[in-house]
């Protein structure tokens, strides 16, 4: 065994399922939270993805990652290119590796506008794909990127996401192709609501046999509130969500009854994915309710053997 | 062109509080012709400004107008220069250049602006302008189908469009296109797809701002024998 591989890149290379779950560091200092939120996923999930600063400004990403870590579950560390150069971003893979941290999702991020601090500059030196390169060449020739060789860097498991519900498609599926030729080894979709749509992404990457080059995830969420995704939707600030299913949350009930009609759309969404052959596994992410996560972990019969 | 749009009168009106003899200058170039800073501009500031100061007892305030072809080369302020010294402060309706260049050729005289310079872009329809241009210092537009991806991609992608393009529109607003939808159409029509296939790598954004002040010298074009400090 390669000490120096995590379990998730042994995972990817040997073809076995992946179920993984993501977190959002809390907007506090508070370290507690953070354990308390991988202590909650232990032994349920084969690693557990820390968002960067989505949405809102929280504790960093690398240091909730190296909480996670202590433990005992294994983080995929989120990087976003909109906040840090290409100087930051190497610091931040060094120090990563330093903690303990191999695996590296690299993602642009949302814009900075659309969040709290929408007055900050934004960076944005590299974008995803140019990053995967970058940490790439770090444990391999970093010279492609005009770097000198650092030694005894990396290797490092690379990802990435995919968004089956962004067009154009056909230069969706370009990029995805650069992110695997720049050295992703996993892909996490968007929150997949719409079958239909996912159906004929899912169809170009098989016709490009992509699959087979590259771990993909399908992002899963629950609808905990139907009222705020129905309101994101047109600044598409949140992918689509068929009516049916956003009228079945909505109609529910209170807020309990939405929650467990959330779920249950989830645990649906699963079942229907596992017939896509040759998509790795799911992902799921269930910001500030982690016991829906695992509810739905258990009501799909979703393991970690 | 420079795109610049105009200042609010009480914005101008409170950086010349402490003056009493003000000159609007005006620019014959880019502003005029965005319809920002030119001769028409200057002469409905100046009411304006006048009209606020009586309105705020202060009409003992002179404010005068001028405005000149160009305020971002020299040779065309020294037409200003004479009028200059009866002056206490100067506002300038030219482009950020210009009015740097102003406060240059006159050291002793407080320059301030008189508009807010947004970006190098066209006309795009009657009453709006939009940004092209970023002035990176190495045109890539090239490998980009005549579409820049740092201008006008709100996260600057140079490997395809982010997961925030749907229908055509960018993440940012619905206002905005998305540019990898606009290069992908433009690339499929010229029957160029597949220039697109190649990974873009990292840029050397040393040749814009980001490598500090820029200066373009042409030996070729300097006065022979003194060189670009002529």
């Amino acid at each position: 065994m390669d000490d120096k591989q995590s379990s998730l890149q042994r995972r990817i290379q040997s073809g076995q399922r992946l179920l993984l779950a993501e977190i959002s560091p809390p907007p506090t200092a508070d370290p507690a939270v953070v354990r308390d939120l991988a202590r909650a996923y232990a032994g349920k999930v084969h690693a557990l993805g820390v968002s960067d600063n989505r949405e809102r400004v929280s504790l960093s990403a690398l240091a909730a990652a190296t909480l996670v870590a202590g433990e005992g579950v294994e983080p995929i560390l989120h990087l976003v290119t909109r906040d840090r150069n290409r100087i930051a971003l190497v610091s931040e893979a060094l120090g990563a590796q330093a903690l303990g941290i191999r695996n590296l999702l690299c993602t642009s991020g949302s814009h900075q506008t659309l969040g709290p601090f929408r007055a900050a500059k934004n960076v944005f030196d590299l974008d995803p794909v140019q990053l995967l390169q970058l940490y790439r060449g770090l444990a391999g020739d970093a010279t492609a990127v005009g770097e000198k060789q650092l030694a005894g860097v990396g290797p490092f498991c690379l990802g990435g996401t995919a968004a089956p519900y962004a067009d154009p498609l056909e230069l969706q599926i370009m990029r995805l192709s650069k992110k695997v030729a720049a050295g992703a080894q996993f892909l996490i979709t968007q929150p997949v609501f719409d079958l239909e749509r996912f159906s004929t992404w899912w169809d170009e990457i098989v016709r490009r046999k992509l699959h087979e080059k590259v771990a993909i995830v399908a992002g899963i969420q629950p609808l905990s509130d139907a009222q705020m995704a129905e309101d994101l939707t047109p600044q598409r600030r949140q992918t689509p969500i068929p009516a049916d299913a956003l009228g079945r949350v909505k109609s529910a009930g209170d807020g309990a009854a939405q929650r467990a009609a959330g779920i249950a759309l989830a645990v649906e969404t699963i079942q229907r994915l596992t017939r896509f052959q040759g998509l790795r596994g799911f992902q799921i992410c269930a910001d500030g309710d982690p016991q829906a996560a695992l509810e739905i972990i258990d009501k799909s019969a979703l393991g970690t053997d | 062109m420079i795109v610049a749009d105009r200042k609010n009168v009480r914005e101008i009106r409170a950086m010349i509080q402490n003056h009493q003899r003000v000159l609007l200058v005006g620019c014959g170039t880019c502003v005029t012709v965005c319809l920002a800073g030119g001769e028409r501009e200057v002469g409905i500031l100046g009411s304006a400004l006048r009209m606020a100061l009586r309105l705020a007892g202060r009409d003992q305030v002179i404010v005068d107008q001028v405005t000149i072809e160009r305020q971002c080369e020299d040779a065309f302020i020294d037409a200003l220069a004479p009028r200059v010294g009866e002056y206490d402060a100067i506002c300038s309706l030219a482009c950020g250049a210009g009015v740097q260049a102003l406060a240059e050729r006159f050291p002793n005289t407080p320059v301030y602006p008189g508009v807010n310079t947004q970006f190098i872009g066209i006309l795009e329809s009657q009453g709006v302008w939009t940004e092209k241009c970023a002035a990176c210092g190495n045109c890539r537009l090239g490998q980009f189908v005549g579409i820049c991806p740092i201008t006008r991609c709100a996260k600057r992608q140079f490997n395809g469009p982010c997961g925030g393009s749907r229908d055509g529109r960018c993440e940012v607003s619905p206002e905005l296109d998305c540019a990898w939808q606009l290069i992908y159409d433009r690339a499929k029509a010229l029957n160029k797809l597949d220039e697109l296939e190649a990974v873009v790598p990292p840029l050397d954004w040393s040749t814009g701002l980001d490598g500090g002040p820029r200066k373009v010298v042409r030996e070729d074009q300097c006065i022979a024998g003194l060189g670009p400090n002529a």
